[in-house]
């Protein structure tokens, strides 16, 4: 039996791919094929017998692009059977040639037998174009297959490296080396081993003979003649077992991956307390991005994290949530980035209390000339580093002003009744671990929001609503560097100009900034106020 | 906090003092009891501390008749207070007193506005009077600007005004500097007095023109917003920067 245990991150992204690989779809508590342990796995080496086609099949389902050409093939040959070559017909058909110039296997194929979509073709043409490629497939699907695999993995060259079936001048029968690399050897126990040295990384087993861990196996990892210099002796060799060495070419199925635009990215979520909380929160996170894949295209990645955070937080607050890292290994950069929290309890509880509130925060973004910027992400950040104060919430207030002007240089999807569940938030937030009070009267909040409206509707009877947004500005600008004299001074002369009261609520904390703050946020909120209605109308416009 | 309140009359009393106190303390009791009551009473009986606040009154084109003064236009009651919770409550007060009635003399609020306050950046500062300045000692004499006295207790004063309002009294000692002050007899008809002497009128000594003050920054701030000298919850001591 072969023990496991876990490790680093890339490590135990190894793990949770090596995983996915050998379960095969079969529920990790029902599966028989391995023994999961507390913080290790263990598994006969018998048990990796057909690892090589998981394997393959794991690789494929990320990029399956034969089955995908073949279904588009037959799509447009059926249009065209019912529908002659029309135009959508034909724009569809460019697309596939397009699609095959660059499937330079296929392509290659339908060049030896001559077959070529000329720029003008007829129906017969594009029939007989399909017919062909379909066959040419279907004939030798699995060399394309494997094919793909090289494809897929070979593109994200920032985690595989160059071994084995991945060098470039390895073409055919991929699998094949595969399963004579890694898979037979170790069942067989028929690999050399170095006599001088044990694994790097397990430490447990002896290392194969001539395996190093370096950038041919995973390229942000391991050394390289390049670092050499780092080394001892300038001999960079970093002996490795035949089992790390395949944990750690199956990072790529433990990775979550998420295309972003242009950028193609991938995450893995770390907490190193169990391989079965490892396992599921990774399966979760998977889940939850191919359901909302869509949504996550509106929404941004960040934001997602997020959404996932506060889900996991939702779920786990009764503990300390240690050590959670997100990894994201972004294509255009050499190394991985690694997004690292720790949550307290206490911050776990907080979250999970206000999770109605944050949840419908999640997506705010405002966007300057065409970037945009996510609220949330930065939001949620400052609670977790604590640095949230008002501050953050004044400048989003000055921005959801300026998005209000004729000309906007801003644009947001934020409303007034958003900023206001921010600025509960960062009342609660404050009170709670910055003052320590447990007790918090937000209905004061409410009640200024709505005597904020209650303004409003007289600003909106004297017809002159176009006043509400200057005055708006001038409150915020005075709450923003703590000028309670002008913001009461701006508060006392529009109330006197409409002859009615101010409003005792205002004067019941003059004393107190951060409370001040709260209130008078609450009243610019519910000045500049819309209702729920405009707030859900306006999120699905953005 | 410094706004203005303009009433319509045709008869103001000479000794007018107490009407508009009056006025105030109604307009507190309206709009916030409770602060009324921690204001005006300690256990049950009159609070003397200072009150954050103090007023004047300008009555504009009136003729003096033998009791009364016939007003031509209009009464302006001018209130300054740096207390925020003192000016909503005075405010929202008179706001709900239309009409004011005091010993047959009948008061019709027309129109309430906010004054700018002028910023004190200068350790040295003009002041000119809106309400007449008192200053007595400990045995109730008044006291005039010449006495030698004057400013030991105008700082005795202004020190325990502050303390009152801010928790801290004068950050350093205030120098009064007389310009052009000149004597100013008021005329009040106060209950309690006339209990204890049987006289039906209080007259007071006062102060009225131009003084220069020396002192702290902030102090002179504060002063200037909350008034100085004895009884300016009573329509004394307002002053105004020039």
């Amino acid at each position: 039996m072969e023990r496991v245990y876990l490790s680093d991150w890339a490590y135990n992204a190894g793990i949770i791919g090596f995983l996915e690989i050998i379960l095969d779809g079969e529920d990790i508590d029902k599966q028989n094929i391995i023994k999961i342990g507390d913080n290790y796995i263990e598994f006969d080496r018998s048990s990796l017998s057909g690892f090589s086609e998981k394997f393959f099949k794991k690789a494929y389902e990320r990029y399956p692009r034969t089955d995908e050409v073949i279904t588009s093939a037959k799509k447009i040959y059926e249009d065209i059977l019912n529908d002659k070559l029309n135009n959508e017909t034909k724009e569809e058909l460019n697309k596939l040639k397009r699609r095959v110039a660059g499937f330079s296997k296929l392509s290659k194929a339908l060049d030896n037998e001559e077959i070529k979509l000329s720029p003008k073709y007829s129906e017969d043409e594009a029939i007989m174009y399909l017919n062909k490629i379909v066959e040419i497939l279907d004939n030798n699907k699995s060399e394309f297959m494997e094919n793909d695999v090289k494809t897929y993995l070979a593109a994200i060259s920032s985690i595989c490296g160059q071994k084995s079936f991945l060098q470039n001048n390895v073409t055919d029968k991929l699998l094949e080396r595969f399963k004579e690399d890694f898979e037979q050897p170790i069942i067989d126990e028929s690999n050399e081993y170095d006599r001088n040295n044990s694994c790097l990384i397990c430490g447990q087993r002896k290392a194969k003979r001539d395996a190093m861990l370096d950038t041919g196996l995973v390229s942000f990892l391991g050394a390289n003649k390049d670092n050499k210099n780092f080394f001892w002796n300038f001999k960079p060799k970093l002996p490795i077992c035949e089992i790390c060495e395949l944990i750690y070419f199956s990072i790529f199925a433990g990775l979550t991956e998420f295309r972003f635009g242009q950028n193609k990215k991938y995450y893995f979520v770390d907490k190193s307390e169990s391989v079965k909380e490892l396992y599921y929160s990774n399966k979760l996170f998977m889940e939850l991005m191919r359901k909302e894949e869509n949504l996550l295209k509106e929404k941004g990645i960040l934001n997602f994290l997020n959404d996932y955070i506060l889900m996991k937080l939702k779920e786990e607050s009764k503990f300390s949530l240690a050590n959670i890292s997100f990894i994201e290994i972004d294509l255009s950069a050499s190394f991985p980035k690694v997004y690292g929290f720790n949550i307290s309890r206490q911050k776990a509880q907080f979250i999970t209390s206000n999770y109605k509130i944050l949840e419908k925060l999640t997506g705010c973004n405002y966007k300057i000339k065409d970037t945009v910027n996510y609220i949330f992400g930065s939001f949620m950040n400052s609670i977790l580093n604590n640095t949230l104060n008002y501050q953050y919430l004044g400048m989003l207030e000055q921005i959801f002003i300026n998005s209000l002007k004729p000309n906007p240089s801003y644009s947001t999807n934020l409303t007034s009744y958003k900023l206001q569940l921010f600025n509960l938030l960062s009342f609660k937030y404050i009170k709670i671990f910055k003052r320590g009070e447990q007790n918090m009267d937000e209905r004061r909040l409410w009640r200024m929001y709505f005597f904020g409206q209650e303004l409003k509707n007289l600003f909106i009877e004297r017809k002159s609503q176009n006043k509400i947004s200057s005055l708006a500005y001038r409150l915020i600008s005075a709450l923003r560097v703590g000028d309670i004299n002008t913001f009461m001074n701006l508060i006392i002369r529009t109330y006197m100009s409409f002859e009615k009261e101010v409003p005792s609520l205002f004067v019941s904390c003059i004393n107190n900034e951060e409370d001040y703050c709260a209130l008078g946020y609450s009243f610019v909120n519910g000045l500049l106020g819309q209702d729920k209605e405009d707030f859900n109308n306006k999120e699905e416009e953005f | 906090m410094r706004f203005t309140a303009i009433f319509s009359t045709d008869k103001l009393p000479q000794a007018n003092n107490m009407l508009f106190v009056s006025l105030m303390k109604e307009a507190i009791q309206k709009s916030n009891p409770e602060y009324y009551e921690k204001i005006y009473f300690y256990d049950g009986k009159k609070n003397k501390r200072p009150k954050n606040f103090c007023f004047s009154i300008f009555v504009k084109d009136f003729e003096v008749m033998d009791e009364f003064y016939h007003i031509k236009d209009k009464i302006f009651l001018n209130i300054s207070t740096p207390d925020y919770e003192c000016g909503v409550n005075i405010y929202n007060g008179l706001l709900k007193i239309k009409n004011f009635n005091y010993k047959n003399f009948y008061l019709n609020r027309e129109k309430i506005f906010l004054v700018r306050e002028k910023k004190i950046n200068d350790n040295q500062v003009v002041f000119k009077t809106l309400s007449p300045i008192l200053i007595k000692d400990k045995n109730n004499n008044f006291l005039e600007p010449k006495n030698e006295k004057f400013n030991e207790e105008m700082n005795y004063i202004c020190n325990e005004i502050l303390r009152n309002y801010r928790g801290i009294g004068l950050k350093r000692p205030l120098t009064f500097q007389d310009i052009s002050l000149r004597k100013k007899v008021v005329k009040q008809e106060i209950e309690g007095f006339t209990q204890i002497t049987g006289k039906k009128i209080f007259y007071a000594n006062a102060y009225a023109g131009l003084f220069k003050l020396e002192g702290d920054v902030s102090d002179l701030d504060d002063l200037y917003k909350l008034g100085i000298g004895f009884r300016r919850s009573q329509g004394f001591g307002m002053i105004e920067v020039v």
